[in-house]
């Protein structure tokens, strides 16, 4: 048995029970909420694509993912080293890696304290999508793809860092190149906010979990922020009851449902609803905590290393 | 290819991307502080990390594998080969880690893979993971053999396996093991086929009339050098039998003890008692039915039959001689010299006491190979005096040579035997086990070895399986024989998980001359057995010939009408030698009509019979 205490036991089953009464199973009514969904977007349903229409809508040319990853070494917020990583993988063999060092150790200004971590954070996730901004801009006039799907959201990008995502998004469009991003958290809730104004803490993913059949997607025309030039739906690819988020270019609307039939197609049936390509970049990609710590190891002075990178904890002995 | 994750003195792995690795090959180290190690991969993996096994993650459907593949992108590409590599040598150190690894050549790998020469050796078949060699091979060894795989032939692309008899010297005796279908037999054959081309002389016992080695197998016309003179085929019984005046007390006592169950205290008593030396049959068996009768009779009973006055003198004499009998053996109990009757009269029934082994020792002194043939019990029996009788004149040879004297050559000779476990069984004793057991503990002295073959490993002589210094496990099922293989060869954990599995005709050579395991296919036999016929198409056949000649008998009598059928079974029955009486004859003819081969017309007055 597991040593747990009572006391943690008894807030457990006490949370369980606020839980319930903040998350109705009732307000949960799937078709409640299909009727409510359908005065203000559209459902449709969608086939795989065969493989001869999938190649012809390709034109021959290759369909490339671009995927990044990030990882640090385990210490304070301002005493760790971050590696960032990007790939671009095409179908047709083409590869292109893209990779970054950060560290707040040798930051020219001093800053407070206070919120570091969070800002620490937010700017890794920053430098992240600028990575991958940038390795979609240098690939897309040498390999002419015909799409470029991106692990995540495009509209993180247009947060991030909007005035090189349209350098990107121009670029796309000058060599008929099809942006899409497929996200499998959907991050937001301003459908739930239209849907149950009632409910303040309830996300758009509570509401559309097991809503959707397999195939189907919905579409909300103002599901994304104004000023992005985003199109955003979300599509059950797989058996998962959670949907994913697929969005790309207003511009490039017309091809939209193309594109998501592609992401359905590329889905295997089971697991969390993620193109098969996708997984295999980031299979590929990801700074693994073995990757770090030896690169560290081979790189950086031990006693730097000791001095500054490394915390205690990591020597427990058990 | 390089060496990857921890290492050690005798085993690492190693990874490929380009390369799938087979199971045996040989490959190269190089790691120079080493000085190239060499050694053999045991155990092959592949794995592809996009294609994860589906207990833990979700599955990859096939779907979407397939449109990756469809516009452009191979999976299968990213399959990466694994293989545990084991060093023939222990390294003095751990290899490093990261090093490369190569295919050899031949002439690096030659020492672990030949021995000696296709001329000298026995050429058995082909050594398995050695097709990376073929390039590089030397050309005495080239096209030494065929091979049969999956059905058809092919020729030989790896290094072709040489076993040196002359090793047997040092290295006795070898061991044939395998279960029913695992190319056992086939081995077996291959062996003797080599024996006969080094034209050494060999006795084997074929309780399964399957030695014949005079037809070609199909598509080794050209091969087979015919060994239609150097084997001679001989039953017990008809041209080879006991020559009963050479038996000494001892071996009437095991022969006696073959033939039939186990002998009593009381029945060995009889025989060392009656048996005297230079008997022939007749005089030997002639005084045991003797004994019974006087036993029989008794004393009293004798008495009384001499007071008879209407004897004649013969009959007085032969009464005396019952009495004279059974004053001298008096004390021996009826039953069981009737035992020892009725056991004498088996052996004499199969006509075992009418030949002798003289084309037998013929057949050897010529270098010949000697087919003994007979049903199994009369093998044993058989197997037991030969053996004997063979080894000692060996014996007697070399004895003789060693104290300075002529002596009459005998040659040395090798005893091969199939379904070994009946002659030499396990904890049970038998006179074939005490000589061939002794054989195999100093045969070697005198130049007498052993090819013993069973499937049945576990109910083998212990003590003979550990002599057999060479043994050849083919394909084993059983979980108990499985086990005593790997007690009594070098086969590695991972050898022995294999054994289920292994194709009929790949067999694992563990000998104490290469010092290690190897693993090679049967090269195919050039001659074939000659029941090879299915049994169930020898049905057919024989079905299909009869019906042939009752149609033809019946065809020259056609129309027939049910009239003249008692006219018509005589003919029939007299120009074809058949025994019909009507009613067979009218069903033979609804039978056929039923088939088709002819026609029953119904008439109003009569059947009619006709040619379709």
């Amino acid at each position: 048995m597991l040593p747990v205490s009572v006391e943690l036991k008894e807030k457990l089953a006490r949370l369980n029970q606020s839980l319930q009464t903040a998350f109705p199973s009732d307000s949960f009514n799937k078709r409640k909420i299909r009727d409510e969904l359908k005065k203000i977007g559209e459902f449709h349903t969608f086939e795989k694509h065969s493989d001869d229409k999938l190649r012809k809508w390709l034109q021959g040319r290759t369909l490339v993912g671009i995927d990044g990853s990030v990882n640090s070494t385990r210490g304070t917020p301002n005493r760790m080293i971050s590696l960032f990583q990007a790939l671009a993988k095409g179908t047709q063999g083409e590869e292109k890696w893209c990779a970054d060092i950060y560290t707040p150790l040798l930051a020219e200004d001093e800053e407070e304290l206070a919120g570091q971590a969070a800002r620490e954070a937010r700017r890794r996730g920053a430098f992240l999508s600028q990575l991958e901004i940038q390795l979609a801009k240098t690939i897309i006039p040498d390999w002419k793809p015909r799409v470029v799907m991106h692990d995540g959201s495009l509209l993180h990008f247009y947060i991030d860092n909007p005035d090189e995502w349209k350098d990107t998004a121009e670029t796309a469009l000058q060599h008929d190149t099809l942006l899409v991003g497929v996200s499998e958290e959907i991050a937001t809730n301003r459908l739930a906010r239209m849907v149950f104004p009632q409910y303040k803490q309830y996300s758009d993913s509570d509401l559309l979990y097991g809503v959707l059949e397999v195939g189907e997607a919905f579409e909300w025309r103002e599901w994304s922020p104004i000023g992005s030039e985003m199109w955003r739906v979300a599509l059950r690819s797989s058996q998962s009851p959670q949907p994913i988020v697929v969005d790309g270019l207003v511009l490039q609307n017309q091809s939209r449902y193309e594109l998501i039939r592609l992401v359905y197609t590329l889905t295997p049936m089971q697991g969390r609803g993620i193109p098969f390509w996708l997984d295999i970049i980031d299979n590929q990609v990801r700074v693994t905590d073995g990757l770090i710590q030896a690169m560290v190891e081979q790189y950086i002075d031990p006693e730097l290393r000791y001095r500054v990178l490394s915390l205690k904890k990591e020597d427990r002995m058990i | 290819m390089q060496a990857v994750g921890i290492t050690t003195q005798q085993e690492v792995f190693i990874v490929s991307k380009e390369r799938k690795f087979r199971i045996n090959e040989i490959l190269i180290l190089e790691d120079e502080a080493l000085h190239f190690p060499r050694g053999e991969v045991i155990e092959t993996l592949s794995y592809n990390r996009f294609i994860p096994m589906g207990l833990d993650k979700s599955l990859v459907d096939h779907q979407v594998i397939q449109t990756l593949e469809n516009i452009g992108y191979n999976v299968n590409a990213d399959e990466i080969n694994l293989a545990k590599l084991r060093l023939y040598e222990e390294a003095s150190h751990p290899i490093r880690t990261g090093c490369a690894v190569r295919l050899p050549r031949f002439e690096e790998v030659r020492d672990l893979l030949v021995k000696s020469t296709p001329e000298e050796a026995m050429l058995l078949g082909e050594i398995r993971g050695t097709e990376s060699l073929s390039s590089s091979i030397t050309s005495d060894l080239l096209d030494q053999v065929v091979l049969m795989e999956q059905g058809s032939l092919r020729s030989q692309q790896g290094v072709p396996f040489l076993f040196d008899i002359r090793t047997m010297q040092q290295y006795p005796h070898v061991g044939v093991f395998g279960g029913s279908g695992s190319g056992k037999s086939f081995g077996l054959r291959v062996m003797l086929e080599e024996l006969m081309k080094l034209r050494i002389p060999t006795i084997v016992f074929d309780p399964h009339f399957e030695m014949d080695f005079s037809q070609t197998a199909a598509g080794m016309e050209e091969r087979n050098p015919g060994y239609t003179n150097r084997f001679v085929k001989v039953q017990v019984g008809q041209e080879v039998g006991i020559q009963f005046t050479d038996l000494s007390t001892r071996d009437l006592t095991g022969l006696l003890t073959a033939a039939g169950g186990g002998l009593s205290e009381s029945m060995v008593n009889v025989v060392q008692m009656v048996h005297k030396k230079r008997d022939s049959y007749t005089s030997f068996s002639d005084r045991i039915n003797n004994l019974v009768q006087a036993l029989e009779e008794g004393k009293q009973g004798l008495e009384k039959q001499l007071r008879n006055d209407h004897l004649t003198p013969t009959e007085v004499q032969r009464i005396r001689d019952l009495q004279k009998l059974l004053n001298q053996y008096s004390t021996l109990p009826l039953s069981s010299v009737k035992g020892i009757d009725w056991r004498l009269k088996r052996l004499e029934a199969v006509g075992l006491f009418q030949q002798d082994i003289r084309s037998i020792i013929t057949g050897l002194e010529q270098g010949k190979l000697v087919v003994v043939q007979g049903s199994t019990w009369v093998l044993q029996v058989f197997a037991t005096y030969v053996i004997g009788a063979l080894y000692s004149r060996r014996r007697a040879f070399k004895d003789a040579r060693m104290n300075g004297e002529e002596g009459e050559f005998f040659p040395p000779f090798v005893i091969v035997t199939d379904e070994a476990h009946n002659f030499a069984p396990k904890a049970i004793e038998s006179p074939t086990k005490s000589i061939l057991k002794e054989i195999a503990q100093e045969g070697r002295k005198y130049g007498a070895f052993l090819f013993l073959a069973t499937q049945r490993p576990t109910l083998l002589d212990e003590t003979i399986t550990a002599q057999l210094n060479t043994k050849f496990v083919f394909r084993t099922v059983r979980g108990t024989d499985i086990a005593t293989l790997r007690e009594e060869t070098d086969l590695t954990p991972e050898e022995g998980k294999r054994l289920p599995y292994l194709r009929s005709g790949d067999t694992f050579i563990s000998s104490a001359v290469f010092g290690r395991t190897i693993f090679i296919r049967i090269r195919c036999a050039h001659t074939t057995s000659p029941h090879l016929a299915n049994p169930f198409d020898e049905l057919q056949v024989v079905a299909n010939e009869k019906n042939e000649k009752i149609i033809q008998a019946l065809r020259s009598q056609l129309p027939l009408f049910d009239t003249d059928l008692l006219q018509a079974v005589a003919q029939i029955n007299q120009s074809f030698g058949l025994n019909w009486d009507i009613a067979r004859l009218k069903s033979e003819l609804n039978r056929l009509d039923q088939e088709g081969f002819i026609k029953k017309h119904q008439t109003p007055f009569a059947v009619r019979y006709d040619i379709p």
